[in-house]
């Protein structure tokens, strides 16, 4: 997949506009879900995911096969561009709240959806770089080492951060173990 | 439900995404048109080059102003070395 996507990167930097399409296709979703992991809002994701794509048709010039994958690449985009745009963002009014949860729920009763609320509201709460982090390695399963590289700290760092993350999900999933589940 | 499905059920709800079915297309418009303002910026300026060089004044025009920036940047290399 990587040789065949250094061929696509190739492609587009000889001119070949249309073969830009196959990396945004191949990276939209795990690019709005980082954005959503920091934003919490849909469509602002999107919006911010557009933003992260030209910038990447931009600079593509710039990126150094050598240094890193271009996922690490893009994904730094998105987290730059998120954070920019969490700076300037207005204050969100009661009849706009973001929404809570990003997909379809897998489960259908109450008391599941009750928890997967309580998850949502506990992750969201978490620090951006917490987050972050545990969005790359949990939902996009990406080595310590590239998040470290998208992050710009060391792999200790990313590892303290996933598992504190994961420390204060567990912590929550047991304080309802005794209500719900 | 056991803790451990909760949370592997919550982690996959986490993971589905919906995306408006015109993304693709909407970033591929605003490349188009990123890359069609940078042809036309570049053919203004060849086309800017064009009429100054196909005249013999506007080639002579050229050269003089190439002259002085030339003498210019001399002038300030030898004023460094000289000290003044």
């Amino acid at each position: 997949m990587a040789v065949e996507e250094t061929g696509v990167i190739h492609q587009v930097l000889r001119g070949d506009v249309d073969s830009f399409r196959v990396l945004v296709e191949r990276y939209q979703k795990p690019v709005i879900r980082i954005i959503k992991s920091i934003t919490n809002d849909s469509d602002m994701s999107q919006d911010i995911a557009q933003d992260v794509f030209l910038t990447a048709y931009k600079k593509l010039r710039t990126f150094d096969f050598a240094r890193s994958r271009f996922s690490t690449w893009l994904f730094t985009i998105a987290k730059n561009k998120s954070l920019n745009a969490l700076k300037k963002r207005r204050p969100v009014y009661m009849s706009r709240l973001p929404d809570k949860t990003y997909g379809r729920d897998p489960c259908d009763d109450l008391s599941c959806k009750e928890l997967f609320d309580r998850l949502d509201s506990i992750f969201l709460s978490l620090p951006n770089r917490q987050k972050m982090a545990f969005i790359l390695a949990e939902f996009e399963n990406l080595p310590h080492a590239e998040i470290a590289q998208i992050e710009g700290v060391k792999i200790g760092t990313v590892k303290s951060r996933i598992s504190r993350a994961k420390e204060k999900l567990r912590a929550a999933l047991e304080r309802l173990d005794g209500d719900i589940l | 439900m056991k803790r451990q499905e909760v949370y592997d059920n919550w982690k996959d709800k986490n993971r589905q995404i919906d995306t408006r079915r015109s993304f693709t297309d909407e970033v591929m418009d605003r490349v188009y048109q990123y890359q069609q303002d940078r042809s036309r910026r570049f053919f203004k300026f060849r086309w800017l080059m064009d009429l100054i060089l196909e005249h013999p004044l506007g080639q002579a025009v050229f050269v003089v102003i190439g002259a002085i920036t030339g003498l210019i940047r001399v002038a300030f290399v030898v004023c460094v070395f000289l000290g003044t």
